[in-house]
């Protein structure tokens, strides 16, 4: 499978019915375009200047392919999102963030409409993945609030294309540690004790939290 | 509907004060972005500046379908050159839109 996010600060000169009109569009993806898996979009809730999530996932990177591809990507998504069209309505941002994503097995990022995520995006020093994993490890065990944790290596944004063939040399967010809460009060005071743990093989992170607004699954 | 060839149809809004800005930055900088990416660009029209509104400038591009496109959009978005015409018209226009447009069966080249 591949996990997909796409994360935007918005134009705060955006018209409102343009962002109901996207998030609509994405919150509801799968009525458009049938490979895309496990829609939910969000509104950050952290202090960092992002402001927009979409979340979803797709069987392989034949499915992916065949989302991009689709009429409906060109027509719609691109209106809202490419700096040349008129109608953009989010904005280039300081994080260098946009679109990420990893590959798994099976979806243990899933979670029930209505829940909560808490996403750490990191750039780990050269070697610190397996430290860093058993770091998230006993963050999770620490916590009975977190429902879920998948800690990943961020593949999909050199690989944007395809989701497959690399395209760019490299990303600032080496990887995406998402973890899953049943509330979006337990994703906020989840906190960030995992810090200390890490020192300097974590070289940047950021984090955002948001409630779940799950789409069409039919 | 057959989706091919696909025709992208951006309609900028400008003010009459700007069209000839902006028809020079489509001249030298957007037009040439687009076609090395790959599109084919079938016409650019403009109402005119004396009719006390914004002026609205048509471009008309062309693609064989939209896997084509997908290509063509990947060599664009890749393009630093892309990202400094993107933010020089962004400021110029005051609206717009971008629209795919399809075959029908009436349509002159079939």
């Amino acid at each position: 499978m591949l996990r997909r996010f796409e994360i935007y600060s918005l134009d705060p000169r955006a018209p409102p019915d343009k962002v109901a009109a996207m998030h609509a569009s994405m919150r509801n993806a799968r009525r458009y375009i049938p490979e895309v898996l496990h829609s939910a979009v969000g509104y950050n809730k952290s202090d960092v200047g992002l402001h927009f999530v979409w979340e979803h996932a797709y069987e392989s990177p034949e499915s992916y392919q065949r989302y991009m591809v689709h009429p409906f990507h060109a027509n719609i998504y691109d209106r809202y999102l490419l700096n040349d069209c008129p109608e953009r309505i989010v904005t280039d941002n300081a994080y260098d963030v946009g679109l990420l994503g990893y590959s798994c097995t099976a979806p243990s990022y899933f979670l029930p409409p209505g829940s909560a995520r808490r996403l750490v995006l990191l750039r780990l020093a050269e070697g610190q993945a397996d430290s860093f994993r058993a770091i998230t490890a006993e963050a999770e065990s620490r916590n009975p609030q977190m429902i879920s944790s998948v800690l990943a290596e961020n593949t999909f944004a050199t690989r944007w294309l395809d989701g497959v063939t690399k395209i760019l040399e490299s990303t600032t967010y080496t990887h995406i540690w998402e973890q899953g809460y049943a509330s979006l009060a337990a994703a906020a005071a989840a906190g960030s004790q995992w810090r200390a743990s890490a020192g300097a093989g974590v070289e940047k992170a950021i984090e955002l939290w948001y409630e779940l607004d799950a789409g069409y699954e039919g | 509907m057959d989706h091919k060839p696909i025709y992208i149809v951006d309609t900028l809004a400008v003010k009459p004060a700007q069209q000839m800005e902006i028809l020079s930055l489509l001249r030298e900088e957007g037009i040439p972005i687009m076609q090395r990416a790959g599109l084919e660009l079938v016409g650019c029209y403009t109402t005119s500046p004396d009719l006390d509104e914004d002026v609205l400038i048509q471009v008309t591009w062309k693609a064989s379908d939209h896997s084509a496109f997908n290509v063509i959009r990947m060599k664009f978005v890749t393009d630093p050159s892309w990202w400094s015409y993107s933010a020089r018209a962004s400021k110029l226009r005051t609206g717009g839109t971008r629209r795919f447009f399809y075959p029908t069966p009436i349509s002159m080249s079939g």
